[in-house]
Formats: structure tokens, sequence, C-alpha cells
């Protein structure tokens, strides 16, 4: 593509770095700003840098906050007493867009695998072991992929966890999961997380 | 592009070295399978200064044979059609159409490592029981993963907990697979005996040795365990199912080195009629595909051999060789109307 115009084609550039979008796409949203009034482009770029410099991440469940604790941690009518160990934001949100969970999170940044070069010490989990042992909630409910890699991080944090008198429990996969908890619509998914089974850590 | 219409229930494809009789087979057998019989790696089937590759085949033991099955293989990426429409899922497809290739390289399977035994023997327990496809491949990831575990991660920091995890795991996969395998390796030689028999008219006594890691699948846990220090010292899985190994016995002493050449043949055929008869027994009627099976077997051998697929009633057998005259003649006796493709 060619551009009469370096500003313009550096914007089409900069666009170009989101996901899924190509020049044409940036092309269109670049002469949409442009056909706007210039207020609307600064609220647009001040929102997007404010995000990426204000944004941090919960202390306690590692969610992405816009304070020290997330709005889910610090919501008082949100029971402490069961945590939801997830894979990560996309998950949390699913999750929560079906209504049917009141208790908090833990935000594990991926699943135990080696070949992608992620042990143990790249996940969460040393800080979920130690806030189950500060706090001592009651159940932690696994909502992971079923796949091994899920199986192998649920039966790992079940290590970690024994001598706590936690309850683990997984969600009833299998029913509708497609693989991964993106996918899921969000009525199985309350379904399933309503429907939770005690994750069978005794072989262990 | 190239087509051919298979109509005779026996087929030969002649031409001269190098023309690509082995590739049509193999395009039959990429059909049912998806995959290459003699190329794992999907570039080196492309044509060179080609981006990609295409076959189509009308099987006419479907509903309506004018609709074709399509695989097209490009850029690193394998899409799979039938009647135009796209298969999700590889698994669902395979299993609709099944061949037996017999190659010439077959022999390693009596002469070559423990890899060719396994996948042999995989393969047989895989078409017949979904669950063993599935811990198979389970099997293979946690192996994989507990194996970059152990490559990248120094002795002095490794991590107990999740290495007892992973031998849990591959232990809750590994040991159907060996009670599987067990199933399975104390009927094969009978089976392997009879068509052995048959083509080598007379009787040996074949033996079909298991080397199971443990004999008790249910301690394949416990052997990982004791394994742990010599696997962080080698610094990958140093035993369990996919170590294995079957010794193959004539009259109790080893095949790879104390038999002659034609009877490493007459076993590799009984073992392939094994495989024949264990598809068929499951309800599958595979087709033949014999490449250059005319330079491995001795005349007579092969008139044993032919006759029994005759008897068999196969759906449709492929076999190549240089001279058409040879196929007539070698064949001919067996089968009627063999048509001749000549490439
Ligand atoms: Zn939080």
């Amino acid at each position: 593509m060619i551009f009469t115009s370096k500003l313009i084609e550096d914007a089409v550039e900069a666009f170009c770095k989101l996901p899924g979008i190509g020049k044409k796409t940036a092309l269109r949203m670049v002469l949409h700003l442009l056909k706007e009034q210039p207020e609307v482009t600064s609220m647009f770029t001040e929102r997007i840098q404010r995000m990426r410099d204000d944004i941090r991440f919960c202390k306690e469940c590692n969610n992405i906050a816009d304070t020290d604790i997330c709005s889910i941690c610090e919501n008082p009518s949100r029971s402490k007493e069961l945590i939801c160990v997830v894979e990560n934001f996309r998950d949390l949100i699913t999750i929560e867009n079906t209504g049917q969970f009141s208790g908090v999170y833990h935000i594990l940044g991926g699943l135990l695998s080696p070949l992608e070069g992620i042990g143990p010490d790249q996940l969460y989990i040393s800080q979920l072991v130690e806030r189950v042992k500060q706090h001592q909630p009651k159940e932690i409910i696994m909502a992971l992929s079923p796949t091994i890699e899920g199986d192998t991080t649920v039966y790992y944090i079940g290590k970690q966890l024994k001598g706590t008198n936690v309850l683990i429990s997984g969600i009833a996969r299998g029913i509708a999961f497609g693989g991964e908890l993106e996918y899921t619509d969000e009525i199985t998914l309350g379904k399933a997380i309503a429907k939770r089974l005690p994750v069978d850590v005794l072989q262990h | 592009m190239q087509s051919f219409s298979f109509d005779a229930k026996v087929i030969g494809i002649t031409g001269k070295n190098g023309i690509g009789k082995t590739n049509l087979l193999d395009a039959i057998y990429y059909l049912c399978f998806t995959k290459s019989y003699f190329q794992s790696k999907e570039i080196n089937n492309v044509q060179q200064g080609r981006e990609g590759f295409r076959i189509e085949g009308h099987f006419a033991d479907t509903d309506d044979a004018r609709e074709a099955t399509c695989i097209v293989w490009k850029e690193g990426k394998k899409k799979i059609t039938e009647k135009g429409i796209l298969v999700e899922r590889v698994t669902d497809y395979i299993g609709k159409h099944t061949a037996l290739m017999i190659a010439p390289d077959d022999i390693e399977l009596i002469n070559g490592a423990s890899d060719v035994r396994r996948k042999f023997i995989d393969g047989l327990l895989a078409q017949a029981d979904s669950q063993y496809l599935e811990s198979l491949l389970s099997y293979q990831k946690i192996l994989m993963q507990r194996n970059a575990y152990l490559k990248q991660t120094p002795a002095f920091q490794i991590n107990t907990d999740l290495l007892e995890v992973y031998d849990t795991q591959l232990a809750q996969h590994g040991s159907y697979l060996i009670t599987k395998r067990q199933e399975l390796s104390a009927h094969l030689p009978e089976m392997v005996c009879r068509f052995y028999e048959s083509i080598a008219l007379h009787s040996e006594n074949i033996g079909i040795a298991y080397k199971p890691s443990t004999t008790q699948p249910e301690q394949l846990k416990e052997l990982l365990v004791y394994n742990r220090r010599r696997d962080i010292e080698a610094r990958r899985t140093t035993a369990g199912p996919h170590t294995e190994d079957w010794q193959i016995l004539l009259d109790g002493n080893p095949c790879k080195t104390h038999a002659s050449q034609g009877q490493k043949k007459s076993l590799l055929i009984g073992m392939k009629l094994a495989q024949l008869e264990w598809l068929r027994q499951l309800g599958k009627s595979p087709l033949i595909l014999l490449d250059d099976i005319f330079e491995k077997l001795d005349q007579e051998r092969l008139s044993r051999f032919f006759s029994l697929l005759n008897q068999l009633d196969i759906a449709q057998i492929f076999m190549t060789h240089t001279q058409s005259e040879s196929i007539e003649m070698l064949a001919g006796p067996h089968f009627e109307g063999i048509q001749i493709i000549d490439l």
C-alpha cells in the first residue's frame, strides 16, 4: 500500500501493531479519526496511555487492577472462603460473566509446561499457597483447561496444598467443554461452576 | 495434475524406476490415514519448487462415490474436505478408510530398532481401541513435558513434586498401554505362526516375546520413581512403555541374528497378514498396497501369498513392478482381469 502522507502511514502502522488488524482496516480507522473532531483522538490516545501507565496487578489475586487491590478482592460481598483458580485474565472475565460465582479468584498466569519454558517458578503458585495458608479459605475451585498441562497444574497445586484443610474441587468438565474456557458459553460454564466436583488428590 | 481410475479388483502399476509408482501407492495410503507411509516430514512430500500438494480420491465404498475426499497441504497447513465439507477433527476422519502397505523397508520390523516394532504394535492396538490411542497420545505428551523439564533443569534445582506429578500421570496412561500390549502379545504369535506356515509351507516355532518395562502394569509408578535419580542424571526418562521392545524368536533364537533372509521375509509377510486379519476382525476392509513385492519374495512364496489374498476377498489390491509381464505371469493365475496402469 502506498501512502502520500508520512503522517497517515505512521498512524496506519501503529494500528497494524494490534492483533487482527491489517493495513486496510488500519487505514479505515485512521481516516475515521480524521473525520471526527480532534478531541475524539485526544480522548482516545489519553485513555490508552492512562490505561498502560496506571494498570497494576492485584496483590491478592494477580488480577488486572486499577489500584493495589482489584475491585473483586475489594468487594465485601464477595466470599473470601471460595477461591477460583484460573489460567489468565480472559478466563476470569468468562467466569465473571456467568454471574454464578460469588467468591474471589487467583490468576496463575499460565499452565505448567516445560516445553514452553513454564515451570512452577514462572507461575503464581507460591503466592496461591501463601494466600491459602494465611486466609484459610474453605474451598479452592480449579477452573483450568481439561488438557494434560491443566491436569499437571491441578495435581501440582494439590501437592503444594497438602497439609492445609482446604477442599480442592474442579469444575464439571467434559460435558460441554470444547477444550478452553474461553469458548464455553456462559450458561454451561455457570452450571459447571455450580456443580463442581472434588478433585481426587488423595492418590498423590 | 494426474488422475487415475482404478476399475479392477487388482491393479498393477508399472513403469521405470523413479517414475513415481511408489508415490501413487502412497497417495492412496495418504487418503486413508492423512499421512505418508514413507515420509513423516510433510515438506518432503512436496515437489521441489511447489508450495504444496493436493490429493483427491473418490472412494467407491461411500454412499456417493461421485463426491470426492480431498486433502490439501499448503504452507504447513493440512485441510481435509469430504464431499466439499471441511473435516474439523482428523480423528473423526481416520478410520473411515483403511489400507495395509507392504514395502521393502518393512523388513526393519525384524532387523531394525525397537521403535519400529512399538509403532507396529501401537498401530494394531490404536485401530482397535480408541482409548488406547488416547492413552498413547497423552503418554507421549506427558513424556515430552517430563523430558523437557529434565533437560532444562540442573539436577540441584529439580522440583521433585513436579516430577512426582509427571510420574503419576505417566503411570495412569502408561499402565493401560502395558496391559493392552500384554493382551495382544499373548495371542499375536499364534496368528503370525499360522500365516508363516502358509507362506513358508513348513511350521516353525515363532515367538514374539514382549519385554514390558514392568510385568505388573500397576507398578509403573514405582518403576518411574525408582529410576528417578538415573533420569535426572541422564536428563531424560530412561525407561517406560516408550522404551519397550518385542523380541522376535525363531525356535527360541533371536530372529535378528539367527534367521535366514528367506525366513525373515516369510516372517514379515506373516506379521503383515496377521495385521490384515486383525483389521478384518475389527470389521474393516483394508485396501492392500504392495510396493515392489516381486523383488522381495521368491516366486513360490509370492504365489502362496497371492493365493492367500485371493481367498480373503480383499476389496482392492494395488501392486507396483517395473514390468507388466511379470505381474501378468505371477499374479495372473490368482486374480482375474488385472488392470495395468503404465506410468
Ligand atoms: Zn484481586
